[in-house]
């Protein structure tokens, strides 16, 4: 089973990770231009610009910017967003929840669709059933989502009438943006569960099993599915770090107020410690994902084992 | 596979069908007769209007703040929080407060407020975002009784009245000293006719009608802000009846909106986009004759009307229309490519010469920079000038506009209240000067920038104008044409060239 040694040395390691990401995102933000010249109207005079300058410590070399960030964050201050004039962290953790429930339930329907449409189209492999999956997966892994989102908006919003447009509040407002997030990842998980199963179905163990004279819906899903289950928790906690950072163009598409919307419009205002403060926290997100993932292989396979020497 | 395991699989596709069906049924948010919504592209940024530099965000203080003068559809500037003004002499200005007005918490408004307001602006020790122009005009202002104020500027400063339009929200100096600044850039209260609801971040602002407005109480019960970010978005939501006014429809949809059932647009000057000239170390570029043949050498029509749509005006010099002086009559430069190869002769470039154009893709909201670039590039080059583009990140340009690393680079300025100003600032050596320097501009810049008779400012700008046309420190291209879609049932037309929005004008049908 997991070991504790284990869990430790994933957390050290992804303590040095968070570091990491803090150093470049601190570094590559910087190389792309001073902020100070953006916050400030058209008639501030050269004097406004140094005294913004100083204010903010732009004026000092990168090190020393980069020593002082860092023994904040060491405290839990992020700075206070150039923007805002706000404490960045907060505003990260404000918009935090609407990202996360958006990625969930993308995920949930990516999961609850794609699982079940995998096995069918590998059971019934080259029926009607397994064409239309098909071709419902390579559509929703090859449309652009900015395109779909448009598309469910045109359709389901403009003219049929049945969801709002953009913006958030109820669960209505959920569903289109759930829509266009999830048919990415229920594409994906459809085509690796139907591949996996189809592999699965062809091993020894099936056939053994089969042979003992189990009933075939023991055999799918005691014997199968459980099989063909490790690379899809892979897929979808990987897919869950993509939601949950790639849900910047959905939510800039549907006016949904999570965390990839504020990164990008921070990005464009150069506001240097709303990103940082929101890229940290999206990259924690990711970190801790991988590491529950990793966990969970064991409660699923055991014979996946950590932390031993044991072979 | 057998048939139950079949079965079974179709329940659990049914199952995963039903949450999406189960919310078909719950009731939709209907829209409300009585509020006025209106979607942007950003979120608002603040709620303390001395630290606002962001026109969205003064869609939004706009309805809850008031200035002493406002703009009125004359284009002149109209009394609000001020009753009447003059001028006592060429440095300072009396003005006359309205009586019976009160904030929003019921704090009266007096001279105190205007004095509070003036000060913090322009305070040097804790400068406003939105201040600079006061700190650097404003000398100081003084109470004559609670219903009388006096401004005196540090020079003659005719564009007073603007100044106090743009950036100038009056805001009541017992609440702010009560709660202190956090609190009041998170709880505004003005006296415009609507007050401060709710914002939540990234979803909506909402107001209330200010049922004690000294105005009368605005039509509208409520008004909304939502920020919705995509423009496709933007016009759906007004498609649907969602919003009643989305801003910045592009260029595209607007015939769409123009003729749909629920929907009109509504267009009114936007940004002025032109392409700056280095004319200090650009050799070629310091040649009057050269600048006036690059004018000459492009077809700004057929830019209007081929790549954007018809949605701009062709400009005839760097003046807005509603600056003092304008001249309308001023014709724009010709298209003429054999008369820009004889200037470029006479100039010593038969061959032309090579220069860089740096675009800043997605500058300002500006359109389709990137084509208006490449077709500029291509006019160029018939009249013999190479020119590189060089396609560049917004943030990053005005870096480099700072560090005066640009040869020709395109520039947008907002339309202005403050006549002079795009003047004095990009064209007044003593301010800027980062590309184009000339004694002449300077003095005539300089005269009309304190000329307080308004009938010699107007001469001033006039000559102003036509020397700066002829001097050409720019290629004048265009200014763009901004559309707001509006749902049919509301009753309003723009105020030409403000760009801001007042709640209380809008009446629904």
């Amino acid at each position: 089973m997991v070991s504790w040694w284990y869990i430790g040395r994933r957390l050290a390691q992804t303590a040095v990770v968070l570091v990491g990401i803090t150093l470049v995102v601190f570094w590559v933000i910087r190389l792309s231009g001073d902020p100070v010249l953006l916050m400030l109207p058209a008639d501030a005079s050269q004097q406004d610009i140094q005294r913004l300058r100083e204010l903010l410590g732009f004026d000092q070399p990168v090190h020393i910017q980069l020593w002082r960030f860092m023994e904040r964050v060491a405290t839990g201050d992020f700075g206070t967003s150039l923007r805002f004039q706000e404490p960045a962290l907060a505003l990260v953790l404000d918009r935090l929840p609407s990202t996360v429930l958006l990625a969930f339930t993308a995920l949930s329907v990516a999961g609850v669709i794609g699982l079940p449409l995998g096995v069918l189209s590998a059971v019934r492999r080259n029926s009607v059933w397994d064409h239309a999956a098909m071709a419902v997966a390579l559509l929703g892994q090859s449309m652009p989502i900015f395109w779909t989102g448009i598309m469910l908006i045109t359709i389901f919003a403009v003219a049929l009438d049945l969801f709002p447009s953009s913006g958030s509040g109820t669960i209505r407002h959920l569903v289109l943006p759930t829509a266009a997030l999830g048919f990415l990842s229920t594409g994906r998980v459809t085509r690796l569960v139907r591949g996996r199963m189809i592999e699965v179905l062809g091993e020894d163990y099936v056939r053994t099993a089969r042979a003992k004279g189990l009933t075939e819906s023991c055999v799918l899903y005691r014997h199968a599915l459980r099989n063909c289950l490790l690379p899809v928790i892979t897929i979808l906690g990987l897919e869950l770090g993509s939601t949950l950072g790639g849900a910047a163009v959905t939510e800039t598409v549907f006016a949904w107020p999570g965390v990839g919307r504020l990164i990008v419009s921070a990005i464009f205002a150069r506001d240097y410690p709303l990103v940082q403060a929101a890229v940290l926290v999206v990259a924690v997100m990711f970190v801790v994902v991988n590491l529950v993932v990793d966990l969970l292989y064991a409660v699923i396979d055991p014979r996946v084992r950590f932390g031993s020497s044991r072979p | 596979m057998n048939n139950a395991s079949l079965a079974i699989l179709r329940v659990v596709l049914l199952l995963a069908a039903l949450p999406i069906v189960s919310v078909l049924w719950a009731t939709p948010a209907g829209a409300d007769g009585n509020t006025l919504t209106v979607a942007f592209s950003t979120d608002i940024v603040t709620l303390d209007p001395h630290q606002n530099t962001d026109l969205n965000t003064m869609q939004v203080l706009e309805q809850i703040y008031e200035h002493l003068v406002a703009l009125g559809r004359d284009g002149k500037f109209h009394p609000v929080l001020a009753e009447s003004w003059e001028i006592a002499d060429e440095r300072t200005w009396k003005l006359k407060l309205r009586r019976g007005v009160r904030f929003h918490n019921g704090e009266d408004f007096t001279a105190d407020a205007v004095k509070f307001t003036l000060d913090r602006l322009a305070d040097t020790k804790e400068p406003m975002r939105s201040g600079p122009s006061f700190r650097q005009n404003i000398a100081e202002t003084v109470i004559l009784d609670p219903h009388t104020v006096l401004i005196r500027t540090k020079a003659p400063y005719p564009d007073l009245p603007a100044l106090l339009y743009l950036s100038g929200a009056i805001i009541p100096p017992k609440y702010f000293q009560a709660v202190g600044k956090e609190q009041f850039a998170r709880e505004p209260n003005g006296t415009g006719p609507y007050r401060f609801a709710s914002w939540k971040r990234d979803v909506q602002v909402t107001l209330q009608a200010n049922e004690r407005y000294w105005g009368g109480k605005p039509d509208f019960g409520a008004f909304v802000y939502r920020p919705i970010p995509e423009a496709a978005a933007r016009v759906a939501a007004l498609v649907k009846g969602e919003i009643d006014l989305a801003a910045d429809v592009p260029a595209e949809r607007v015939k769409e909106l123009e003729f749909g059932r629920n929907t009109r647009v509504v267009s009114y000057p936007g940004q002025q986009i032109y392409i700056g000239l280095d004319t200090l170390k650009v050799e070629p570029l310091r040649d009057r004759r050269v600048r006036q043949a690059l004018n000459h050498a492009v077809d700004v029509e057929a830019i209007v009307r081929d790549v954007l749509g018809g949605q701009a005006v062709r400009l005839n010099g760097p003046m807005f229309p509603t600056m003092i002086g304008y001249d309308p009559a001023l014709k724009p430069y010709a298209y003429e490519p054999e008369r820009a190869k004889q200037l470029l002769t006479q100039a010593g470039y038969p061959q032309g010469f090579n220069v860089t154009l740096d675009v800043p893709v997605g500058y300002q909201g500006a359109m389709k920079l990137k084509d208006v670039g490449e077709t500029v590039v291509s006019y160029l080059k018939k009249v013999g000038v190479s020119v590189k583009l060089n396609l560049i990140e917004p943030a990053a340009a005005t870096e480099r506009y700072q560090a005066k690393q640009f040869q020709m680079y395109f520039y947008g300025w907002g339309a202005d209240y403050v006549s002079g100003r795009i003047l004095e600032i990009l064209l007044y050596s003593k301010t800027r000067g980062y590309y184009y320097q000339s004694p002449e501009a300077d003095t005539m810049i300089a005269a009309y920038q304190s000329a307080m008779n308004s009938r010699r400012r107007e001469e001033l700008g006039r000559t102003l104008q036509r020397f700066l046309h002829e001097d050409a420190p720019f290629i004048f291209l265009y200014r763009e044409t901004t559309t707001l879609g509006l749902a049919k049932r509301l009753v309003w037309e723009p105020v030409v060239s403000d760009q801001r929005l007042h709640a209380s004008e809008f009446r629904a049908q």
